[in-house]
Parts: C-alpha cells; structure tokens; sequence
C-alpha cells in the first residue's frame, strides 16, 4: 500500500477520533457514537460510497439544524394564504392593521391616543419598568411621542394611586388614561 | 421592483457592458439581474440619503429608473431575445421563481412581531415614513427613541419607508414587503449554481432552509439576510477561485458591499471578504499581475468606491446628529472590558455560547471533511475562504462580546443564535464545496 496513502489514512483516523472524543465529553454523546459507527461503516463499504455520505450529511443537517421545522413553516403559510387568499389581502391593503400582535395594554393606549387626539403622553414608572410595554407601546404610538413632560399620564388600574394634579380621563380594562395638570 | 432594476442597470450596464444598451460580455440575465438589484438598492438608499426626503427620493428614483428600464429592455431584445434559452437556464428560472414567491407569502402575511423587527428596523421605517425624511426631523436625536439604536444603518427601513409611501398608509404587513426585494436577488444567484446535484440540494437547504431561515428571513431581523449575502459572497469568491469569472468577483464584492447597509456587524463582515478577495487574488498571480489587474480593472474599483458613499454619508450624518453606537469600540472603557473579561473567565462562557450554536455546522464539514480524505481527495481550494471568512468572524464577534458595555449573559442569551447565523452560513458554504467535489469525483468515475 502507498506510504501516502497510510499517512493519509492516520491522519483521517486520528480526525475522526478527535471529532467523536470532542462530541462524546463537551458535545452530544448521540453525535459521538454516530461518528463512530458512520465512520465504520465507511470504512467497511469499499470504495467509500458518496451516497452513505450524502446520505450522513443529510441526517446531520436534518437533526442538527431547524430546517424541518422552516421547511414546515413555510408549508403552512402558503397553504394558508391560498386556501384562505382573502384576510391576508385585506390585512396587507388595510392601513393599521395587525396591531393584535401587540400587547392589550398597548392596544388600548394607542385606542385611547386616537380617541383623544393626543399628540404626546408618557407612562407610569411602574409601566415603563416592563420593558415590553414600553418599547411596544413607543413604536407602536409614533409619530405621537412618548413625552416626559407631557400632561397625558398612561397608568396601570391596578397600581392606581392618587398622584396630585392629575384627573382620570378615560380608562379601558387594563389601562388608564390621567391628564396632569 | 422594476424600480430598483431600472436603477441598477444604470450602474450595471457601464460598468460590465460599458454602455446602457451594448453588450461586451456573455454574461446570463440570472447572473445580471441579481447584480442590477442589488446596485439598485444600493443607489436608491444612496439617493435617499443624499435628499433626505422619501418622496423626493422616489421621483428621482422613478425617473432614474424609467431611463434605466428603457435601456435595459432595448438591451434585452437587441442579445438575450435571439438566444433560445436551454432547458438548464429555464429550470433555475423556475426554481428562482418558485423559491421567491415559496417566502413571499410569510414575508407579507405574517405582521411585524418578534422584537428587533418592531424595536429597532420597522421603528426606523415608521420614523423615517411619518417624517417623510430620512434627515433629523425623523427623530433619531429624540430621547425616547435611544433603546432602537439610532445608529443602525437604514438600507432596508428606508426601502421599508418608500413602500409605505408609496401605499400611502403604513401597517404591520406591507413595509415587511422591502425583505422581498433583498431576497430575490439573493435567491437569484444561489440558482446560477443549481444543477441536477445532490450538492446543489444541500446548498439550498443549507442556506435557505436552515439555520438561516426559521423566520430569519421573513420576520423582520437583519440577521438573517447578513449571514446570506455573506455566505453567498464566500460562495461566489469559491467559484471564481475554480472559474477566474470576472462576474463571479464582481458579485461577491456586490453581496460584501451590501453588508454594511444592513447592519452594523456587516461591516465586519465585509471586512473580513475583502481581505479575503484580496488575497485570493494575489494567490492568483504576483504583485505585478495584481498591479495591472486594478489598472485593467479600474472601473470596477470605482465602482466599488461609489458604492460605499451611502456608508460615508450615513457615517457623516450621525457625526453631525451625535448618533453613537453602544459598544464603545476603542474607548479605553472597552479595552478595560476586554482585560477584564480575559483574566476573570468569562471568556468561557462566550466560547460555550458560541460553541453551542456552530456545534452543528462543525460535525457537518468536519465530517464531510473527513471524508474527503477516505476519498484521497486534495483539499478543495473552493472552500477555504468561505472557512476562513466563519472563523475571522467569529472571532470579530468574540472580540464584540468581550467588550460589550451590557451584561454578558445578558448580551449572550439575547443575541448568539443571531450573531453566529453568518458563522454557521460560511461553515454550511465550505461543506457544500467539499461534497460538491466528492460528487464531481463520484461523476467522473
């Protein structure tokens, strides 16, 4: 047998053995033992087959990667959007529409912004600690700023609390609306 | 997007043709086409923040690009109508097709809801299309908006903004229309690699299907379509190592010039390409053959110089607007950081974090890589700067998370599934070159 053929042969079994001690103590044990028998496997079949390769490789990429699940999603939303071709129509040409993805609370301020023509308001401490409602309810308001100096007081009903100067407006389920004078 | 077509054949036509309705070189529509998108995107953004203004810059825009288009059509009929196209460029039209329209239903019917998409890109867009500027008076210097990193480049809120302009009403469906328009391009050049392999199928599912996709490239993040672009420029760079193409070269350097306009990281990652191309290059020949390659060559490099100065631009006015970014690079803060970091082991945890996340992608091209030696392959040339490019930026995004002003888990658990989805698109690139070279030698057999 040729000499570089054995030096090759060394170097692919010395490869193979770093790769399954490495998934074998740092990595996944399934991963370590597959190597193993993957390999031996290759090293049975006589010329090494491209079609076991392949065939691995595939088996690596499905379990290894989300493409099942992205292959699944996107399965889903074409049968979707073609069985039922009518709301995403509508949702694409509406203006505002798809604001149910944002939190109830967001929904409702932004319902209470509109109702009352405010161009500037700002939250309770207490709401701007909860980073989703603040951020969601910021972006989702503009081009009406969140405001610190502004008279329109968003609070939570249930961290309602006398603050001076500021009488109740409105008010939804889950939020309401102050003006501070 | 005849909008942005028109445009780009502006740009595409002199440049690889050296006229707007001439022919020089044979080169495919679907490797023209891509090329004209991607210039198109790059001069409208350009354009938009040159004026400032989104109408302004749609007029303008319309009027470049009906010239454009005109040009391009007479181009069209004069050379590609009296070619009959082969069965083999008809099926990768197919396929470019059918994959586009496979993602466009996610990207328009499914509204704005994962975090960064509504925080910071789409923001950018709601901003930039209530002020009808991409200027100061969209509001980037407001206090109430710092948490969205005013600082981020706007290609895509921009293009995000014009849409919404051009409907006339803004909601959470429509603007995601602009991901659509950084896809097909994309899409475009992964088919002029398609052949009836079964390597060709992993390339798909590997860049497409994979770890890149799970929404990255329909829910409104960046990273996905970062990893892309930059996958797809190692792969390019792969084949015009093989092919000497001079297409091949000038579309990577397209897909790596891009980068910047998407996100910050990307000009990391152009970095790392261009370094690499430039190597490959002089690999190619000596410094006297790389000497008279740039005098042959010029119009391509200035080119490629035009094309970054919607980056100096956009760079000029965050100077002028106090726009700063986060992480602090290269205040003595961030190299404190880095020091600390080293000596009290919390290097470890990035390595773990990162480990976790490329784990996949290493068994793949170590596996396959093994392989190729059971098979007395020599290595395949085509892979290294795809390889190469994983590992510098891996390490660029190391160096990122060493010096990072947030909390480290923090900063980890929010963002290494996204940061290292361009890793994992190169290490996929390098595996798909060496399987593609086992199943050539398989045929050749």
């Amino acid at each position: 047998m040729p000499r570089i053929y054995n030096r090759k042969r060394y170097v692919f079994l010395f490869l193979l053995f770093v790769l399954a001690w490495i998934e074998l103590f740092w990595g996944n044990k399934v991963y370590g033992i597959f190597i193993i028998a993957f390999f031996i496997i290759l090293l049975v079949f006589r010329p090494p087959s491209f079609s076991i390769i392949a065939a691995s490789a595939l088996v690596i990429v499905f379990f290894t990667t989300p493409t099942i699940e992205s292959l699944t999603e996107l399965r889903n939303s074409n049968l979707n959007t073609i069985s039922h071709p009518k709301q995403p129509l509508v949702n694409i040409l509406s203006p505002n529409s798809g604001q149910e993805v944002l939190p109830l609370e967001v929904q409702e301020m932004l319902a209470l912004l509109q109702t009352h023509n405010i161009t500037s308001y700002r939250i309770s401490e207490q709401m701007e600690q909860n980073l989703l409602i603040d951020q969601r309810i910021r972006e989702a308001a503009w081009p009406i700023q969140f405001d610190t100096s502004s008279s329109y007081l968003f609070v939570s009903p249930h961290d309602l609390i006398i603050i001076p100067n500021c009488v109740v407006m409105d008010q939804r389920e889950d939020v309401v609306l102050e003006y501070c004078h | 997007m005849a909008f942005l077509l028109g445009q780009g054949w502006l740009a595409v036509g002199p440049i690889l043709h050296g006229g707007l309705t001439t022919r020089k070189k044979n080169i495919s529509l679907l490797q023209e086409l891509p090329l004209m998108l991607m210039s198109g995107l790059i001069i409208n953004y350009g354009l938009t923040l040159g004026v400032q203004s989104i109408t302004i810059s749609l007029v303008v825009g319309s009027i470049l690009s009906i010239i454009g288009t005109s040009c391009f059509v007479i181009y069209v009929f004069r050379y590609h109508t009296r070619q009959t196209p082969t069965r083999s460029m008809i099926n990768k039209w197919i396929g470019t097709t059918f994959i586009c329209l496979l993602f466009l239903s996610p990207i328009l019917t499914e509204p704005l809801t994962d975090w960064d998409a509504r925080s910071i890109w789409f923001f950018h867009a709601k901003m930039i299309y209530a002020a009808d500027s991409i200027g100061q008076s969209a509001g980037w210097q407001q206090p109430s908006v710092g948490f969205s990193h005013p600082d981020y480049p706007n290609l895509i809120p921009a293009l995000a903004a014009q849409v919404a302009d051009v409907m006339g009403f803004w909601n959470e469906y429509i603007p995601k229309a602009s991901l659509f328009f950084i896809l097909v391009p994309a899409v475009a050049l992964l088919f002029t690699f398609a052949r009836r392999s079964i390597s060709f199928i992993f390339l798909l599912l590997l860049i497409l299907f994979s770890s890149l996709s799970t929404a990255t490239l329909w829910n409104g993040y960046m990273d996905g379509y970062l990893a892309l672009y930059f996958s797809i420029g190692m792969l390019l760079l792969g084949r015009y190592i093989a092919s000497t193409q001079s297409i091949d070269l000038v579309s990577c350097v397209c897909c790596l010039i891009i980068l910047p306009y998407i996100k910050n990281e990307g000009a990391l990652a152009t970095l790392t390409g261009i370094g690499l191309l430039t190597f490959v290059l002089l690999r190619k020949g000596n410094l006297i053959q790389a000497k008279s390659l740039f005098i042959v060559n010029w119009k391509y490099f200035l080119a490629g110089l035009l094309a970054l100065i919607p980056f100096a631009l956009w760079g000029i006015y965050k100077q002028q607007w106090n726009l700063s970014n986060d992480l602090e690079i290269g205040t003595t803060q961030s190299f404190l950081r880095i020091f600390s970091r080293l000596t009290d082991g919390s290097y470890k945890l990035i390595f773990q974090s990162i480990y976790l996340q490329i784990e996949g992608a290493l068994l793949l091209v170590g596996l396959l890589y093994i392989a190729s030696v059971a098979l007395n392959m020599p290595f395949v040339k085509e892979s290294l700067p795809a390889l190469l490019a994983a590992g510098i930026f891996c390490l660029g995004m190391i160096i990122i998370y060493l010096l990072t002003p947030a909390d480290l888990v923090w900063q980890l658990s929010r963002s290494i599934d996204r940061t290292m989805l361009s890793v994992n698109g190169c290490i996929f690139i390098g595996s798909y070159y060496i399987l593609n070279a086992m199943e050539n030698k398989k045929t050749a057999l």
